[in-house]
């Protein structure tokens, strides 16, 4: 009970322009980051390439500012900001807080630490237990992502301790696609794999100051073809796969080339 | 005395050998950009604010023509006040360059390149010089020989022991699947020396492009020097006194200052020099075709203005009499139209690569249908950024410098120059 009334004691009597201010701080607060929010991914949209991807990234910074900046004046203006006081709120703060809402905590504190590490950044390209989207908005708790079907997946920050994050781009421009060949075993591979090459080379999508690779593996039903290759925009990345693919299956029924398949299957009789 | 004179001929000489001539054959590595927009921007403030501090020209003068006052010229005034480019000049220069290459017995490198950026004028210029050395001009393959891969254009080499001329390499590939064989077949042989000796001109684009079909390292090229504003000075200047206009004064609307170094004329109070040309240079990025195609599309008049000279009055059309004509100040920049982004760049782009397309080579190249290309190409024909000739649609000279920006804002692969 005294404990309780010890930490009471390190509050002002809360006067009327204190609260005043507290609210007109909190609410400014809102406000800026809200502003500040929609002005820097406005300006992100009317760019392009990395510059839109720097853009993207001041948006949590930004907010995390501005979140700091109203602590700082919002905490004397409820207590008397001594040493003692604060160790003494803070701790009976991570008392409560760590009993009641410990994953809720953890999540901003892993919101914290991910502004820190950067393992994500608006704009890039991520997967997360098998989500896969782009950025759109990170927030103290949680990250949202957009996936390519339109779908808004929200990820907590707590699976940055314990889950693998795919970063495709990692704050970059640059962003590895693959399309997939299946070809029965009897062909000229090399034949095949210069197709695919000059396949990449020639699509509209292809970022041509990047290199283009075409992997080779056999295997048991027949030849495995994996055609790598950037795209300009990171946006286009399935356009571009799609192109790749269509044009690819072109070029090698031109050169005479079986698809494999698996052969159906018939069902046995009850 | 003597010595007096001997010291002015040596500071004379040294000035002279400190002039760039117009036309300068170069590597690409010695292409010099006229500075940039933004350095000039930057020198004009700090010009503006120095007369702030020395607290004169203060006052803002008023435009010395009003827009509504200029008229534009007719196509035929036009064409007499700017005439169409002679590259023959350049070839010129091209055929001094090459005297050393083409002197050698055996040579090390039997292909020399000639690259230019669009509306550099490689073709014209190697056009020229085929014609002045009597060389004979290889023609590109058909498309639909690129596409069939059909190798009996190099038939066309078939006999030929003589130095041979390739304007237009652009025109011997298409961005296609099956659009490269050609031109890779073409490199192999020509770097070999299989195909003899031969100056092969290429756009810059396709160049740029030809830098990942052909990994191997290219053999040296050659290109026509940037036109920085002292350049374009001397050339339009040259066109003025080779015209039988009568000599002509080329003022600033809004200002009245001079753009032209004025020769033998008195000096007037608006005589200060015009950055006009700068500006012209950085934004065509010192490209001839491009300079004389904002030059030209600059130039005005005013119909009521009395003429200032009267010799040429009974001969001229209503506006020539006049030895002012006025160009309209800043460079309006043409812009890129409000669309499908992604199609209006793949378009774009997909002309720049290849120098020009007609519409259904456009539709074999990219994905996109025949109605999407077609009505891309309209919305940037109505934004003046492409233009329809010989049935093949090209990035017009006055859009180029604003594509180019485009593209490369928006992560495309752009050319050297």
């Amino acid at each position: 009970m005294n404990e309780g009334r010890d930490i009471a004691k390190i509050f002002y009597d809360l006067s009327q322009t204190a609260i005043i201010n507290v609210i007109l701080i909190v609410a400014g607060a809102l406000f800026l980051i809200a502003v500040g929010q929609r002005v820097l991914v406005w300006v992100a949209n009317k760019l392009s390439g990395k510059y839109r991807l720097y853009m993207l990234s001041l948006v949590p910074l930004l907010r995390l500012s501005i979140i700091v900046g109203s602590l700082v004046l919002i905490v004397p203006q409820i207590i008397e900001p001594t040493v003692a006081n604060m160790v003494a709120l803070l701790g009976a703060l991570g008392l409560v807080l760590g009993f009641g809402l410990k994953d809720y905590v953890s999540s901003l504190i892993a919101g914290i630490v991910a502004l820190y590490e950067i393992p994500y950044r608006p704009g890039d390209w991520i997967e997360v237990n098998g989500a896969y989207g782009e950025v759109k908005q990170i927030g103290m708790r949680a990250v949202e992502i957009v996936t390519p079907d339109d779908a808004t997946v929200v990820i907590p920050h707590q699976k940055i301790w314990d889950q693998l994050i795919f970063n495709a781009n990692d704050g970059g421009p640059n962003l590895l696609c693959v399309a997939e060949f299946y070809l029965k075993p009897h062909h000229n591979a090399v034949r095949v794999k210069q197709a695919l090459h000059d396949v990449a080379l020639t699509s509209p999508f292809f970022q041509i100051e990047m290199p283009v690779a075409v992997m080779v593996s056999e295997k048991p039903w027949g030849t495995h073809y994996r055609l790598k290759a950037y795209p300009i925009d990171l946006r286009q990345q399935f356009h571009f796969v799609t192109d790749l693919t269509l044009r690819g299956k072109a070029a090698l029924i031109r050169l005479g080339v079986e698809f494999a398949t698996i052969p159906a299957i018939p069902r046995k009789k009850e | 005395m003597k010595g007096t004179i001997n010291k002015k001929m040596a500071a004379a000489s040294e000035a002279n050998e400190n002039i760039q001539p117009l036309w300068q054959i170069v590597s690409p590595a010695e292409y010099a950009l006229p500075p940039a927009p933004k350095r000039e921007a930057a020198a004009r403030g700090i010009t503006a604010l120095w007369r702030l501090i020395r607290a004169r020209d203060l006052k803002q003068k008023p435009p010395e023509k009003t827009e509504d006052k200029l008229l534009a010229f007719s196509e035929n005034e036009l064409s007499r006040l700017v005439p169409p480019i002679d590259w023959h000049l350049g070839a010129e220069s091209l055929d001094a360059k090459l005297k050393d290459w083409l002197g050698q017995k055996d040579m090390i490198s039997p292909i020399r390149f000639l690259i230019g950026p669009p509306y550099g004028g490689h073709t014209d210029i190697l056009g020229r010089w085929a014609d002045m050395r009597r060389i004979p001009v290889i023609k590109p393959p058909a498309p639909e020989q690129i596409l069939a891969q059909d190798e009996t254009w190099f038939s066309d080499w078939s006999g030929k022991n003589q130095t041979w001329v390739l304007p237009s390499l652009e025109r011997c590939y298409l961005r296609h699947a099956e659009g490269l064989t050609i031109i890779r077949k073409f490199f192999e042989r020509a770097i070999s020396g299989r195909l003899g000796s031969g100056l092969v001109g290429c756009d810059s684009w396709a160049w740029s492009f030809f830098q990942k079909v052909w990994a191997a390292p290219q053999p040296a090229a050659l290109t026509l020097q940037a036109f920085d504003s002292e350049r374009l000075g001397t050339y339009f200047g040259e066109l003025t006194v080779s015209s039988t206009l009568g000599p002509l004064r080329f003022r600033e609307s809004d200002s009245g200052r001079e753009i032209l170094p004025t020769r033998g004329a008195e000096k007037t109070a608006s005589s200060e020099t015009s950055p006009f040309l700068k500006q012209l240079a950085a934004y065509s990025r010192g490209i001839l075709g491009v300079a004389w195609m904002y030059w030209r599309t600059s130039l005005c008049a005013i119909p009521d203005e009395t003429p200032e000279s009267g010799s040429q009055a009974n001969n001229t059309e209503y506006s020539l009499p006049q030895n002012t004509i006025w160009l309209r100040s800043g460079l309006k920049e043409l812009e890129i139209p409000d669309g499908p982004h992604h199609e209006i760049a793949v378009v774009l782009h997909c002309l720049l690569l290849h120098n020009g397309l007609p519409v259904d080579l456009l539709v074999k190249l990219l994905p996109l249908s025949q109605g999407v290309v077609t009505a891309t190409l309209h919305l940037l024909t109505s934004a003046n950024l492409v233009e329809a000739r010989n049935n093949a649609w090209r990035v017009s000279a006055l859009g180029y410098p604003v594509v180019r920006q485009f593209l490369k804002s928006n992560g495309y692969m752009v050319d050297l120059f």
